[in-house]
């Protein structure tokens, strides 16, 4: 068995509650009960609620004429929680006044100060009624009651008798009973018992039907409250809490709820538990139509305080990349029947249909926050661009009047969207009315075939460059020796020069004059073998030469012709009576021998 | 008898003149005349003015594969010209078949700056630029000059660019490049009517031609999907006898 033993001992309603917040500081005043009988006590509670208030003065009392005072008694608690990344200490002192009334009929307690920072803080007068008899007895309230239980974990047994429905109640409340089509209505479903609950079940939800339901709050567990219905107290706990937002009009209904459970019914030994059903009243909310007249064309349906603001996800595309243009609608009310505009139609760009992202929330118990129309913008031309203003108008039920909220208008620039097209201009300059393809083009200007396809004359270039390179890489490497190797570049020279010594010789020659015929010869021959091979033949005797060149593996007969040939030039040269040479024989041996060598 | 007479008229015809009378038949509304005086032009003279214009024609027939094969090609041709490449891209959104790929904007920025050259023009520079490069380095090498390698190394630079655009102008000009120019077609499974229908195409989407059999072509959509159509429903953008 899975009953609920918790019992409360501490009996304290609130039969009147008032607050007085000032900063972090809440300073009330409560009684056990407000019906009393005469020559019964009442407890009055003075609590004050706060952080740091350890060294706050003892409430002043009001004149109490029509009490006696029997006592006081004084309490305190101390909670420690996380709010953020900082922990915060409440404290909670209670100041407890046992009061006796002198007479019957209704008598007020006066409301009780305290001064504190340099403020003083007050409660509110509570109104007790003094009657001849005492009233039923106090209800056993749950000093923890039961989880909220709609899916019945905590079944009971059936109790062995019924105490009756008296004691329980469900009370469906609704902020207003006559609207505008969409304007929020708030019903709260609020569970009364005097009891302990043993469990509680919802048996019946109600439709809503001609309403679009947002929940504002539904409870997992029970939190309550003592509230005094009808000179009685109860524990109050709010089942659930939606935003109704009516879509018809005429007369809607709210259908009940309804809920079952058990409740605990104390016994000598043992507790025992009875059920009971209890279920809500009907409401009729007036549903009113939103006024034809004066109804702009660009209405969204929404009700409520609005505004709209649109934004740009950047200010320029390039390569056609698409933007995002956001209308934003924020603000109280039926922020989420609010359709979304028409895609704005903007010459040479393609605007998509919008996605729709909400961000919802309700503040102090009215449904609002923040919807996004979100739509794609993909620019087809190069150009500047303008988003003209967009415009959207609500109902406000307060005034009973439509507005338009209008947004600003934005501008971007695309580049390589499409190629490029004359920009549009911004403002009152040229409007581009429509986009066409270019017209036909009337002058031909053909293009070289060559210049279209290349030549094959452009394949000749690869060679060509690549023979460059290696004649560049060769002559480099030639001049290089030259400067560098004394007897290659006397070699490369040797036959150049030699050509050019036996063409004086034969003019020489033609010339008469014989003896520098004769020398200019020698030197010819000389200085080609010379050159040839790399020898300093001036300052050589005849037989070194035969013998350099022998060991160069010149052949034994051309040294002995060279030598001879050096010798007959000598001897014409300087003893020419005693020369029997011709010299144009001599000049025919000369080439023959230097061919040879 | 009408037909062998304009055939000899044509022939007899300079490329100019037929360019002129083709314009006449295109301001006239005579987009089909129009079309064959500009076949004609385009066979003796190479011009990206007949093709853009050819183009129009074809899309004020309401063409839009053939007009986007000529745009493809005047753009080759002349890759500078903006009437062209906001043709190209304003017939492009009349294609039933839309891509909805974005390019990305940087990869175009360097594929435009490698394209503003015609590839024949390309290959020209590239091989005169090679051509020159190497001759300044033999110079440098014989003259030990300094300026002939900085001219060494600028030619060398063009040259590798111009290798770049021929590269880039490959990848845009490959005969396998092709463009669906009926106004339906049926892909399919194999080459022939019998095999079962795979996607239906319509008229300008841009394919790769992956496969030939006869009367058939194996084409790849963009996307990677694909299947065999009839070979008539599909033409060449750059085919191999086109001169580019």
């Amino acid at each position: 068995m899975r009953k609920l033993r918790l019992r409360a001992f501490a009996i304290l309603a609130w039969a009147s509650a008032t607050l007085a917040i000032a900063g972090e500081l809440s300073f009330t005043a409560s009684v056990d009960k407000t019906t009393v009988g005469l020559g019964e006590q009442l407890q009055l509670t003075v609590r004050v609620e706060g952080s740091n208030i350890g060294q706050i003065p003892r409430p002043q009392l009001p004149p109490l004429p029509d009490f006696d005072n029997l006592g006081s008694t004084q309490s305190q608690s101390t909670s420690i929680s996380l709010v953020g990344s900082r922990f915060t200490q409440q404290q909670t002192i209670s100041f407890i006044y046992f009061l006796a009334p002198k007479r019957l009929g209704s008598l007020t307690i006066g409301p009780c100060k305290i001064v504190y920072n340099n403020t003083e803080y007050t409660t509110e007068p509570i109104t007790i009624q003094v009657v001849k008899q005492s009233p039923q007895p106090s209800p056993q309230p749950p000093s923890q009651p039961r989880g909220y239980d709609p899916f019945g974990f905590f079944t009971e047994p059936p109790p062995p008798q019924s105490r009756g429905q008296q004691d329980v109640k469900l009370i469906a409340s609704a902020d207003r009973t006559a609207v505008y089509q969409g304007e929020q209505v708030t019903v709260t479903f609020t569970f009364y018992t005097t009891a302990q609950v043993a469990s509680l079940n919802l048996k019946d939800a109600p439709s809503f039907l001609g309403f679009w339901v947002d929940n504002l709050y539904e409870a997992k567990q029970l939190n309550y409250e003592t509230r005094t219905l009808n000179g009685r107290r109860y524990y109050a706990a709010v089942i659930r809490k939606v935003a109704l937002f009516p879509t018809q009009t005429g007369e809607l209904k709210i259908e009940p709820m309804r809920l079952s459970g058990q409740l605990v019914q104390p016994g000598f030994f043992f507790d025992q538990t009875a059920p009971f059903e209890v279920a809500s009243e009907p409401i009729r909310i007036t549903v009113k139509p939103l006024p034809e007249a004066g109804r702009p064309g660009d209405f969204s349906g929404g009700v409520g305080s609005f505004k709209l603001t649109a934004s740009l996800s950047r200010d320029s595309s390039i390569g056609g990349e698409p933007l995002t243009l956001k209308l934003t609608v924020s603000g109280t009310g039926n922020i989420a029947l609010i359709g979304a505009p028409a895609p704005p139609q903007i010459t040479g760009v393609k605007v998509l249909t919008p996605e729709t992202r909400d961000n919802l929330s309700a503040t102090s118990g009215r449904v609002g926050g923040e919807r996004h129309f979100c739509y794609p913008v993909i620019p087809q031309a190069d150009g500047k661009y303008l988003i003209p203003a967009q415009s959207m108008s609500f109902f406000n039920p307060v005034t009973g009047r439509y507005y338009t909220e209008v947004t600003r208008p934005l501008e971007f620039v695309a580049q390589g969207a499409t190629g490029a097209l004359p920009q549009t201009e911004i403002g009152r300059g040229v409007r581009v009315l429509g986009t066409d393809i270019v017209h036909i083009h009337e002058n031909l200007r053909p293009i070289p075939k060559g210049l279209a396809t290349g030549s094959w004359l452009t394949w000749l270039c690869y060679p060509a460059g690549l023979l460059f390179l290696i004649a560049g890489v060769v002559l480099a490497r030639h001049r290089r020796r030259l400067e560098q190797d004394r007897g290659y570049a006397r070699r490369q020279r040797s036959t150049r020069l030699v050509k050019r010594r036996l063409k004086q010789s034969e003019a020489l020659l033609a010339a008469g004059r014989h003896a520098d015929f004769y020398a200019a010869l020698n030197q010819a021959v000389l200085g080609f073998v010379g050159d040839r091979f790399n020898l300093e033949v001036a300052s050589m005797t005849s037989e070194a030469l035969g013998q350099e060149l022998a060991q160069r593996g010149v052949d034994g007969a051309v040294i002995s012709d060279l030598l001879k040939l050096v010798r007959e030039c000598d001897a014409a040269r300087f003893s020419p009576g005693m020369s029997q040479c011709v010299p144009t024989e001599l000049l025919a041996k000369a080439r023959q021998l230097l061919e040879r060598l | 008898m009408t037909d062998l007479l304009l055939a000899l008229l044509i022939a007899l015809t300079s490329p100019r003149e037929l360019f002129s009378r083709a314009n006449a038949a295109y301001e006239a509304g005579d987009y089909v005349r129009s079309i064959a005086l500009y076949d004609s032009a385009s066979q003796s003279l190479v011009s990206a003015d007949i093709l853009f214009n050819r183009g129009n024609a074809y899309f004020k027939q309401g063409r839009i594969g053939r007009a986007i094969a000529d745009y493809l090609r005047a753009h080759v041709l002349r890759p500078t010209d903006r009437d062209i490449r906001h043709n190209l891209a304003f017939c492009r959104q009349f294609r039933p078949d839309r891509s909805l790929e974005v390019e990305n904007p940087l990869i175009r920025l360097l594929t435009d700056g490698l394209r503003l050259f015609s590839p024949g023009l390309l290959r020209i520079i590239a091989a005169v630029a090679f051509l020159f490069a190497l001759a300044s380095i033999a110079l440098l090498l014989v003259s030990g000059r300094h300026y002939f390698g900085y001219l060494a190394i600028g030619l060398g630079v063009l040259f590798l660019y111009s290798l770049l655009g021929i590269l880039s102008w490959n990848g845009l000009t490959d005969p396998n490049r092709a463009v669906v120019i009926v106004p339906e077609v049926v892909l399919r499974a194999g080459p022939g009517p019998e095999y079962k229908e795979l996607a239906i195409v319509h008229d300008g989407l841009e394919v790769s031609i992956r496969e030939r059999r006869p009367g058939f072509v194996l084409i790849q959509i963009p996307g990677g999907e694909g299947g065999w159509a009839e070979e008539s429903a599909i033409e060449q953008v750059f085919p191999k006898n086109l001169a580019f």
